[in-house]
């Protein structure tokens, strides 16, 4: 039996509780094997050594995933698009750097450490911003002395490979 | 950082976050009734709220104790939690309900379509990109302020347990599905895996192949759910 749920939000609890089977069996399945896994692992490392379920263990577990998690919870938004963020851990690290450096060696507030990290990693993040728009060839473009001083050989066409066209990115493309 | 909340602290937090989260829902069943739409039965919506204050309550209760092996006593909940759970309930805002969230999941699932539905695409994903720079950037704080010193190589290796982690949370590598309490969740089971294995005492080699062995079966899972989705369909 299949229940046809249009906007997710009709019916009552049972045909509601149907619809998510058939969701998870169509594929849409979430997070669900990963609350799974969370619960066999849990009680298969309890059961394999007990200094796991105590407080003192949960509370380091806790302080240790932060980390990860916010990097993870980072990187959806790229995944997300269907691309990845090869550069987030090192972002992640340059950050780290920043930070100790300026709250141990410079003294500086803690407060305006991690406002300096964060306007480092969008200002880092906006160079790809000023090169998409401008196009990758914007840094050619100015036209060194080297570069024009490279005779050209043929009349007529003036697109050589040494002479870059004066046009931006935004022409070819518009959504790479 | 390692500091933790005192315990009336994480009960008020504790407090808030149901509030605001009832104040949520209970401010989205009246959007839907007062324009003639269908609401979910008012009793799933309980047993949600229910089972997080249980186990939120529980959590809080749990690292209330004192968790110290010397004399000096430990307890709370560690200040990390209240501001990953803030940032995870911004985002979470950020993706759901705002023009740029439904933005984002149309370029994920199609940028053509988007793109001719008149998305800016090249703007969503750059700040997309600067979002993920800036939470990155968090990470790195969160990380310096636990470790307390950095090295020359920091972050070089945490990126691929990052992509494994939101993966094995279900966020799919092909883009458009996902949200980021899924990744907070699969972070959760990368860690468990490290934090136990490490408890157990085996070599450091065995923790990298469980881990490989999770992100290879989360995969394949979403490659997997991801073709039957489409065959469905």
């Amino acid at each position: 039996m299949s229940v046809t749920i249009g906007s997710g939000h009709e019916g009552n609890v049972r045909e509601q509780l149907t619809a998510y089977k058939a969701r998870v069996k169509g594929g849409e399945m979430g997070a669900l094997p990963s609350v799974l896994s969370l619960f066999v692992l849990t009680f298969l490392f309890a059961a394999l050594n007990p200094y796991f379920l105590t407080q003192g263990n949960f509370a380091n577990l806790l302080t240790q995933t932060a980390t990860l998690m916010m990097l993870a919870m980072a990187l959806v938004f790229v995944i997300l698009l269907a691309e990845i963020d090869l550069s987030a851990g090192v972002t992640s690290g340059v950050a780290m750097a920043l930070f100790i450096i300026m709250t141990n060696r410079w003294e500086i507030d803690w407060r305006i450490s991690i406002l300096a990290g964060l306007i480092c990693g969008a200002a880092y993040r906006s160079i790809y911003w000023v090169l998409r728009r401008q196009g990758w060839r914007s840094i050619l473009r100015c036209n060194p002395w080297p570069i024009s001083r490279v005779p050209r050989f043929t009349a007529g066409t003036s697109r050589r490979w040494w002479y870059l066209p004066n046009r931006s990115s935004r022409d070819q493309s518009d959504y790479e | 950082m390692n500091d933790n909340l005192p315990g009336w602290m994480g009960w008020a937090f504790l407090a808030i976050a149901i509030t605001v989260m009832a104040l949520l829902n209970f401010y989205d069943r009246s959007v839907r009734a007062r324009n003639g739409l269908a609401n979910r039965p008012i009793s799933l919506m309980y047993t949600k709220l229910g089972v997080s204050i249980v186990i939120g309550a529980s959590l809080v209760a749990l690292l209330n104790t004192n968790r110290s092996q010397s004399i000096k006593e430990i307890s709370g909940v560690p200040i990390v939690v209240p501001i990953a759970l803030t940032v995870l309930f911004l985002g979470t805002l950020l993706l759901d309900r705002t023009r740029f969230g439904r933005h984002l999941y149309a370029v994920g699932g199609n940028p053509e379509a988007a793109r001719r539905s008149g998305i800016k695409v090249v703007k969503i994903r750059i700040i997309a990109f600067m979002l993920c720079s800036s939470l990155a950037v968090i990470s790195g704080i969160f990380n310096a302020s636990r470790v307390g010193a950095v090295e020359a190589t920091a972050g070089k290796a945490i990126v691929l347990s990052g992509v494994a982690a939101a993966v094995v949370g279900g966020v799919s590598l092909f883009g458009g599905r996902g949200r980021l309490i899924h990744a907070a969740v699969g972070a959760l089971v990368i860690a468990i895996i490290d934090n136990g294995l490490g408890l157990l005492g085996l070599p450091a080699g065995i923790n990298f192949l469980v881990t490989g062995g999770v992100l290879i079966m989360a995969a394949t899972v979403d490659a997997v759910s991801r073709k039957r989705t489409s065959a469905s369909r």
